[in-house]
């Protein structure tokens, strides 16, 4: 053992130490909530009870984007307000053993915080995953503008398009967290403008239960990825995947759009090969 | 501060700075104006902090790297921390003073090569300017606390390894990290074992509060507490190994 003074040493370790044990207090002491946090079936009772839509916080005690959450966003003024003025607040632990698996498998989470806004009937309207800076959680708490979230539930869809002799496009997505990105396609004043004057859009949600026969019957591709299926008479004539490149090649998407549209203004010709589909509307 | 230690001090950032070091910052000027003058796609505005970050973010690894290969092995094997041993200068004495002049060498390169093409792009370029003073201030802060922890690990593992395996090791540790880093996201981000024993694979405190100050998301104390706790780790490793080492037979 060397007898030589290590007394810088023995100083830098001390410190290392008060450091250490202060973050580990600091970052793992459980972190307080001013809101009211529903579990998620009381939330959904609730919900139907006073017809405001659920909004679903997942989390795990261990997750730091959780807690930082919890310490900086929450506590807001302006996001507090917005909560409990608009939202039934429900809060499901990844860990809890009753219904972290289930809540994981039904929304098909895959990261966390995951944070879902759910209709009052519980469809999945659109979520957020990972840390959210205040001002951009409160505008996205807020917005409800979004062009998507206008569209029709598939089965009303349908019997509009019908009524309106139109052609039905359908939007199927895994859940809502490229809502956002989606709606900046679908928003392009061009394709807006295509959008009203042919088609009854609609979109269709893997993570809502309800949709997932419909999805089936559509036969849309058992990916992640967004899919386009135009509809004409509940005929299919074509179908096609929103790959990345269009979001920053946006012609492509108008493309594709336009050439499902037929003669603009209302007419019906045009497309690809037509396949006959049966939506059962008991599903 | 004792006038042996200022002068080992100016001997040893006179010793760092031989004609490739000289030559060396040319380079870095050269590649950090790549970093400031192309352009990316979809940018509307000439950001500075995100600007730094580019240049700051790749400048301080390399740099730290460039003038810490062999920090002390290089004096135990050419015989120098013996020559100043025999002098009466003390172990913590020499390694402050080699570490100080390090981080001296570092700086000055980064700051050469890393904000000269960041203010001759504020003055040339025709976007809007994005520049928050606090913001910019408090990212020099922080990559300054980065790179004194770089030094102080490749310190530390110069004290045991020969020649440039300390930098190796270093950029071997980083890469591991994270590539386990991306594994536990994708694979295991459901696991409270994994999460958390990730967090403690490469000390990444002042990383995330560099990300957070950048990002406007919150003030970083507590990240800032975990960079304090890993730095002085690794100091006290350090002053630790530079009391092992015997100078005539090399580390024990």
């Amino acid at each position: 053992m060397h007898q030589r003074q290590n007394i810088f040493a023995k100083g830098a370790a001390i410190v290392c130490a008060v450091f250490f044990i202060g973050s580990l207090a600091v970052d793992y002491w459980p972190s307080g909530s001013s809101l009211t946090w529903l579990t998620l079936e009381e939330a959904k009772v609730s919900a139907r009870a006073s017809n405001r839509p659920v909004f679903l916080d997942v989390y795990a005690e261990w997750c730091t984007p959780c807690k930082q959450m919890d310490r900086f966003v929450f506590p807001d003024d302006t996001v507090k307000d917005l909560l409990t003025r608009k939202f039934t607040l429900a809060k499901v632990n990844l860990d809890d053993p009753v219904w972290g698996d289930s809540v994981k498998k039904r929304f098909q989470v895959r990261a966390i915080p995951t944070y879902i806004v759910l209709s009052p009937g519980g469809r999945e309207i659109k979520r957020h995953v990972g840390f959210f800076e205040k001002s951009a959680f409160s505008r996205w708490l807020g917005d409800d503008q979004l062009f998507i979230l206008s569209w029709l539930g598939f089965e009303k869809a349908r019997a509009h398009a019908a009524q309106l002799d139109k052609r039905l496009v359908v939007l199927v997505t895994a859940d809502t967290e490229n809502f956002e990105k989606l709606n900046s396609l679908v928003e392009i004043p061009e394709a807006r403008k295509i959008i009203d004057s042919v088609f009854v859009p609609t979109v269709l949600i893997r993570t809502n239960a309800s949709d997932e026969g419909f999805i089936t019957q559509l036969g849309a591709a058992k990916t992640r990825m967004d899919e386009i299926i135009v509809l004409d008479r509940e005929k299919e004539i074509g179908r096609f995947v929103i790959s990345p490149d269009m979001y920053f090649n946006q012609s492509r998407f108008l493309q594709k759009l336009r050439g499902f549209s037929g003669n603009l203004p209302g007419t019906r010709r045009g497309g690809g090969p037509q396949k006959r589909i049966s939506l059962n509307s008991s599903q | 501060m004792t006038p042996a230690f200022l002068k080992l001090f100016r001997i040893e950032f006179r010793r760092q700075w031989t004609i490739t070091a000289l030559v060396t910052p040319l380079l870095f000027l050269i590649i950090g104006s790549l970093i400031v003058f192309i352009p990316t796609p979809y940018t509307r505005e000439f950001n500075v902090s995100q600007k730094l970050l580019q240049l700051m973010g790749f400048l301080i690894p390399v740099v730290s790297a460039f003038f810490c290969v062999g920090l002390v092995d290089n004096d135990v094997k050419d015989g120098w921390l013996r020559t100043l041993l025999v002098r009466a200068i003390r172990r913590e004495e020499y390694l402050l003073a080699k570490s100080l002049s390090a981080l001296t060498s570092i700086w000055v390169t980064s700051l050469f090569a890393g904000t000269l093409p960041l203010i001759i792009g504020l003055i040339i370029t025709k976007m809007p300017i994005e520049f928050q003073v606090s913001q910019v201030l408090a990212l020099y802060a922080l990559f300054f606390a980065i790179s004194l922890l770089y030094v102080s690990i490749l310190v530390f593992f110069s004290c045991w390894l020969p020649g440039v395996v300390n930098v190796v090791a270093l950029m071997g540790w980083g890469i591991i990290a994270s590539a386990l880093h991306a594994y536990v996201s994708f694979f295991l981000w459901d696991s409270s074992w994994a999460v958390f024993t990730e967090q403690f694979l490469f000390p990444s405190g002042f990383f995330d509060a560099v990300d957070a100050i950048q990002n406007n998301t919150h003030v970083p104390y507590i990240e800032i507490l975990w960079g304090m706790a890993s730095l002085a780790f690794f100091w006290s490793l350090s002053f630790w190994s530079v009391n092992r080492i015997q100078v005539d037979k090399g580390s024990e």
